[in-house]
């Protein structure tokens, strides 16, 4: 059995994480804009990866098919 | 055990509490079946005035007053009949054949019912402050130069979108988790596996209509661009918008009565229906392919041939799905001791109309033809055939199957005859003259007409005489048979499904021990017919 | 038997599906601009587009962090994460409501104000819908009304934000960064 503290900075450093990938992601989205003069293809991928991200990370998808 | 919080209600004790905050399904499905017939009558009223105005080639009526006619008839009888009609049956039905005490969210439920009466409400008071006029399809730029009505009409169509959704939500998770112990989805009665398919389209489609209509509300209202082609907005992109709904639409408006039908044939052919899997399978496959087929509307915009191909091949595969469904009633009445009450004989009417109802949207769904009559009355009768020929005849049906259940009290067969005959006949002389009438040319939503098409419109409007006549014994049958009928037994059809294994009415909460399902819904091993059973 | 029985769980899939179909409310949306707009879109000032999305992608770290603060039950750190993810939502909507709205773009500027305003403007009424779904959930757990074991109001308000956050990811580049700018 983890203690509490420990519970809730193992949760903060996982979403911290996932911040930073998201940060990064959005970055590299802005570069690649001015780089590509706005692919729409390309940032749509940066979109669809970052939405992947949120959907698994924050809002948990797996909790409708897998029972805890 | 009927709860009672604050203005929410559960279950009925009196005539009352059917004007309340109700959360009992059976209740709210009580609600939804009444209320929505009240719209069908007065979008058959609207439906006489057009026929009225038809019998002569010169315009009787105000142009402006005939258009808001058909809108009215289309938009009500669309919106406010045979979609919410649906939902009724859903309500009342679906926690009844899978064994549970309610849906999954009773007081949502509610809600989706009061926000249809809302939007009806909205819809209709449009029409005082200058109708809408451009019909149920509302095509941009024309929609955005129609009276304020139009506002209020677009209005109204979010609100009984937004119930109509949570009402999908609702019957999804309902169906998906509420079954009793037993019912594995192989085991669910047709209906239900209709009414997922539906939700699955509502789910989906709905949505984008919201946004097409709040767009144009914004375009009429604040002064915004988005389908005017003078501001750099695109006309085409409304017609994207609404018939990427609205083709779904057509589907969300005959799959449950698909339903309805595959719960009614086996019953009075006292057969196990033929082929279970292929009739729920091809539900879902119309589902998915209706997404793909909504541009044959617009065949005529100038599209690219290549994308015209594609469509036309998506709406002829659509056939192959339907057509299994219908070799599967036939199946399942081949042999069977077939038991002519009323509601088989408004199955067996579905089938006949449907069939004709298809094959003309078939040569519709064909480009060349398309051109041809688009916009003609060809699609005027073609749609009816469809919707009326289809879903209002399975509409039918299922009121007469399952009055004893929802009342405890029996119909009179006499007078349900009566109004199958009538409608039968009714319906073909409206509808089947109207393919003449456009392969000849004569174009659909018009006030005035070439003095050639006179008698056959004649016929049309002598038809729709007698198709509202047919309405009337309907009327007197459902009000006196549910004041004064004989009482009926809970199961009156010897009947399998879940429902009649309950008393009629059922109490609330629905089953006294909650159900163990052991076998199938239509697992009629006997040649009994339903009166030699009764008769037992 | 369905393995899934329980309140909880149905109104998770409810929930769901009602995302579901907001994908389709917005996703028609994303078909008008890129139907009106194509391969251009306006100038727009991209220093606060960026902020506004760096505020929202932060409000989704702390709404987290208040989700599992309270499985934990740690209410402290549920209560104050709570505090700082409406304050974010609400810096967001001046972002965008209260400057980028009163830019030089407006909604009767011809296609490219009308689609930037309805596509910001429904999203702004989901996050300021969102904002009270957090102090909805602040007031109860105020009152203890959370524990450990059971606080679905907590996650069904987490995935609501993080919802409309997953939106944004697809607005923000739509309407900043895709095609080439053009003066409206």
């Amino acid at each position: 059995m983890e203690s509490r503290e420990h519970g809730v900075f193992r949760a903060a450093l996982r979403g911290m994480l996932t911040l930073l990938a998201l940060a990064a992601l959005t970055w590299g989205e802005l570069r690649i804009s001015l780089l590509t003069g706005g692919s729409i293809p390309i940032l749509l991928l940066f979109s669809i990866a970052k939405a992947a991200l949120i959907l698994y990370l924050f809002m948990h998808i797996s909790r409708l098919w897998r029972t805890h | 055990m009927s709860t009672h919080r604050g203005f929410v209600r559960h279950g009925a004790h009196g005539w009352s509490d059917y004007f309340t905050f109700n959360t009992d399904h059976k209740v709210i499905g009580v609600q939804y079946l009444v209320s929505t017939l009240l719209f069908f009558l007065y979008a058959g009223l609207l439906a006489l005035v057009i026929r009225f105005e038809l019998l002569d080639p010169a315009p009787t009526l105000n142009a402006n007053t005939y258009n808001a006619a058909f809108t009215l008839h289309g938009s009500v009888m669309i919106f406010l009949f045979v979609i919410p009609v649906m939902a009724g049956f859903a309500n009342y039905l679906i926690p009844l054949m899978i064994g549970a005490n309610d849906m999954a969210f009773p007081r949502l439920n509610a809600l989706s019912f009061w926000l249809l009466m809302l939007g009806g409400l909205v819809i209709v008071s449009g029409n005082f402050l200058g109708p809408a006029d451009t019909g149920w399809t509302a095509y941009a730029p024309l929609s955005l130069q129609a009276p304020d009505g139009q506002t209020l009409w677009a209005i109204g169509v979010i609100i009984i979108g937004t119930s109509s959704t949570m009402g999908g939500i609702n019957f999804l998770v309902t169906i998906g988790t509420l079954r009793a112990p037993g019912l594995t989805l192989g085991r669910l009665p047709l209906f239900c596996w209709g009414m997922i398919a539906t939700s699955l389209m509502v789910v989906l489609a709905t949505p984008v209509l919201t946004t097409a209509m709040a767009l144009l509300v914004l375009e009429r209202v604040a002064g915004m661009t988005f389908f005017a082609a003078a501001g750099g907005g695109d006309p085409l992109s409304w017609q994207n918008l609404f018939w990427f709904y609205s083709h779904p639409a057509v589907y969300i408006m005959i799959l449950p009565a698909m339903g309805l039908i595959s719960e009614i044939l086996p019953v009075f052919s006292r057969k196990p229906i033929f082929g279970y899997r292929a009739i729920a399978a091809s539900s879902m496959a119309i589902a998915i392919l209706g997404f793909l087929v909504w541009a044959h509307h617009m065949f005529t915009t100038g599209m690219d041939p290549s994308v015209q191909t594609a469509f036309m091949v998506t709406s002829m595969i659509i056939a192959v799905p339907t057509g299994v469904k219908i070799f599967n009633w036939i199946g399942t009445m081949w042999g069977g001791v077939l038991d002519l009450r009323t509601p088989m004989l408004f199955a067996i009417g579905f089938i006949g109309m449907f069939v004709i109802g298809g094959l003309s949207g078939i040569t519709l769904g064909s480009v060349p033809v398309d051109t041809h009559v688009h916009d003609s009355y060809y699609v005027v009768g073609h749609l009816h055939y469809v919707l009326f020929g289809g879903s209002v005849l399975a509409i039918f049906g299922a009121f007469y199957f399952w009055f004893p259940k929802i009342t405890g009290k029996m119909y009179d067969e006499r007078l349900g005859k009566l109004h199958f005959w009538l409608t039968i006949v009714g319906f073909t002389l409206t509808f089947f003259p109207m393919h003449w009438l456009g392969l000849q040319g004569m174009p659909r939503r018009v006030v005035a007409y070439a003095e050639q098409f006179q008698q056959t419109n004649q016929l049309v409007s002598l038809g729709a005489l007698i198709l509202a006549l047919g309405v009337l014994p309907f009327l007197y049958n459902m009000i006196v048979s549910w004041t004064r009928g004989a009482q009926a037994s809970s199961n009156p059809w010897s009947a399998l499904t879940l429902e009649w294994q309950t008393s009629s009415p059922p109490p609330i909460g629905n089953f006294d021990t909650p159900p163990v399902v052991t076998n199938g819904p239509y697992d009629y091993g006997e040649s009994l017919s339903p009166r030699e059973a009764a008769a037992d | 038997m369905t393995a899934w029985v329980g309140t909880v769980e149905r109104t998770r899939a409810g929930i769901w599906l009602f995302f579901v179909s907001e994908v389709f409310l917005f996703g028609a949306l994303l078909g008008m601009r890129f139907n009106l707009w194509g391969n251009t879109r306006p100038d727009l000032d991209q220093r606060l587009g960026l902020l506004v999305t760096a505020i929202l992608l932060a409000s989704s770290f702390f709404m987290y962090l208040a989700e599992s603060a309270v499985a934990h039950g740690r209410r402290v750190v549920f209560l104050l994460s709570t505090l700082v993810t409406a304050s974010l939502g609400i810096a967001f909507l001046v972002g965008v409501v209260g400057f980028e709205w009163s830019g030089h773009l407006q909604p009767t500027d011809g296609v490219y104000g009308s689609v930037f305003f309805a596509m910001t403007g429904l999203h702004a009424l989901h996050v300021a819908s969102g904002v009270l779904f957090i102090a909805y959930i602040g007031i109860k757990g105020l009152r203890g009304r959370y524990t450990s074991a059971e606080h679905f109001g907590v996650e069904a308000c987490a995935i609501y934000w993080h919802f409309i956050d997953v939106v944004w990811v697809f607005l923000y580049p739509a309407l900043y960064l895709m095609g080439t700018a053009v003066q409206a």
